[in-house]
């Protein structure tokens, strides 16, 4: 179980990034953080990885609290962290890059850290472009490098920040299904402003806002938040203040979704999705 | 230890597959060949050949030409610039990215710098070392035989002495700075400014704390016995030497205590 009690960050200036936090994420399974940029998902991921530390609050993670260097470095040694902006040796190979990670998390023994990187490597499909220099991948080629080495070890906490930034549609579903396999029997913690990653792979959700958590729960019950206020209009976008989130442009003219009263006869009640639901709760906080 | 040695491994790695330390080493080796070259065509080399020697022509030893040549072309470089190419050891990580995913990983900040810093000394101490055993042959028969075991005492003792204090020092001092370009400069004032800026001297402590390494850099070469100080008594030679590479090696140590901390103090106000 990760338990997170009024968890506090500021930073230098007064910026206060996250404020007086509670969470509770179960010890398998899928959690998706999501929020606008600034809301403070990173800073909570940073510090669930053991780099920042809260300036008051405590977190313990299956039973170690990471307030102490002994809680830290035992947190970190079942750890698989995947920055949002994640670097790599560019002069090293696929597999020199992943066998050096390996090494960092303590894997030791030669034969046993050739088979990890073997596995990772097939995990993320690069395989056939192990022995080429990193500086030669393509971006999503290097994402999913980022990705091999945090399921390095196998881990039993997961904490992925804006994992599928630079991927493919394809690549992005098998990497949304990949982690919902590894949850079964770790702790996945998705950070994330793409709401679609969560809603197809998330059984347990936050929203936070300005460094607060201003929804806690199923992904079904944040669409809830959204029934009866999504609505179809084709034709002339209404200017009542409802919110437009999609156009779509047909050959009987355009076509808007809204979110709000339409207040017009030709608009048509809609099924919301989790997208819908999470642009309600951020109409409703301003 | 088993994971700092891994970690040396893929670090002098990483050193060796930049440019900078590459075209460093290239050029060292560039100069020792110029050095044979103008050496063959200021003699001649059939003179040199049935003389059996410079040394024989000259009326020296041909360990006294080998060390002449070889000390001389080394030490200094390697005291004063080659270490600049690894200054950006640790700043790189930040540079390219790293710092955050290495930060997440079980590994303790002293575990990290040990590792960086010795990956560093080690991908310099590699390429010297091969350079001076690939020149030995040919400064065999150039210089005239010499004596094999001062010439691997410098390369394997002196050498790596001074590659290991000023490169780690460098690598350390430069630790905290946000790109390889500001580890660079932390580097260049070091080994350059700072020598230059405090007058350099023989009769004091000065001259053992100077990265300049004056005591270690006199072994071997012409300025032998140069009657340096310390604490009032006159130290020579080997003992200068020797003096020299402890009182690096405690600079080192304060250098190490004082990023270590310097880290703490940050985490902990950040």
């Amino acid at each position: 179980m990760i338990t997170i009690t009024n968890l506090t960050r500021t930073y230098k200036g007064g910026i206060t990034a996250l404020d007086d936090i509670d969470l509770t994420i179960q010890p398998s399974g899928m959690f998706g953080l999501l929020g606008e940029n600034g809301a403070g998902k990173s800073t909570l991921m940073r510090i669930l990885a053991g780099i920042l530390k809260p300036s008051s609050g405590q977190v313990d993670v299956f039973g170690h609290n990471l307030s102490t260097a002994p809680g830290r470095q035992a947190v970190q040694s079942m750890l698989g962290y995947l920055p949002q902006h994640l670097g790599l040796y560019p002069n090293l190979t696929g597999a020199e890059f992943l066998d050096y990670m390996a090494i960092l998390k303590g894997i030791n023994q030669t034969d046993v850290r050739r088979r990890e990187v073997a596995r990772v490597l097939d995990l993320v499909r690069l395989s056939d472009e192990a022995d080429r220099r990193l500086k030669d991948y393509s971006g999503g080629m290097q994402r999913r490098i980022g990705i091999a080495q945090s399921l390095l070890g196998t881990p039993r906490l997961i904490i992925v920040d804006e994992p599928t930034t630079g991927l493919d549609p394809e690549e992005r579903v098998r990497f949304r299904n990949l982690l919902s396999e590894i949850a079964r029997d770790a702790a996945v913690i998705l950070s994330t402003h793409i709401v679609e990653d969560i809603g197809y792979s998330c059984t347990d959700m936050a929203v936070l806002h300005r460094g607060r958590i201003i929804f806690r729960g199923a992904p079904a019950e944040l669409i809830e938040e959204a029934a009866g206020q999504v609505w179809k209009v084709t034709g002339q976008a209404p200017n009542n203040g409802a919110t437009v989130v999609s156009t779509l442009h047909q050959a009987s003219g355009v076509q808007y979704r809204i979110i709000g009263q339409p207040e017009m006869e030709t608009a048509t009640p809609v099924q919301p999705t989790l997208e819908d639901g999470y642009m309600c709760l951020m109409r409703r906080v301003g | 230890m088993n994971r700092i040695l891994n970690m040396m491994r893929y670090e002098i790695r990483i050193h060796w597959r930049r440019r900078g330390l590459r075209v460093m080493i290239i050029s060292y080796a560039l100069i020792m060949l110029v050095a044979i070259v103008q050496t063959i065509s200021a003699v001649g080399l059939s003179e040199l050949i049935a003389a059996g020697g410079l040394s024989s022509i000259e009326g020296t030893t041909g360990t006294e030409w080998m060390l002449l040549v070889t000390w001389t072309l080394t030490s200094g470089p390697l005291a004063f610039l080659m270490p600049l190419v690894l200054a950006d050891a640790i700043p790189y990580d930040k540079q390219v990215g790293m710092s955050e995913l290495l930060k997440s990983l079980p590994m303790s900040y002293p575990q990290y710098l040990l590792g960086k810093s010795f990956g560093a000394t080690g991908a310099l101490c590699l390429g010297v070392i091969g350079v001076l055993l690939i020149f030995a042959v040919p400064w065999w028969f150039i210089a005239g035989s010499y004596d094999v075991s001062v010439f691997l005492a410098m390369t394997l003792l002196a050498v790596p002495a001074l590659a290991v204090i000023n490169t780690m020092l460098v690598v350390l001092a430069a630790a905290g700075q946000p790109s390889a370009f500001r580890g660079l400069l932390i580097g260049i004032g070091l080994l350059i400014v700072l020598p230059v800026v405090i007058r350099l001297s023989h009769d004091n402590l000065i001259a053992f704390l100077l990265p300049s390494r004056g005591p270690m850099l006199s072994l071997y070469g012409p300025s032998i016995n140069t009657g340096y100080m310390l604490f009032g008594h006159p130290v020579e030679g080997a003992t200068a030497y020797i003096a020299n590479v402890i009182i690096g090696l405690i600079e080192i140590t304060a250098v190490f205590g004082i990023v270590v901390g310097w880290r703490q103090i940050k985490e902990n106000n950040t």
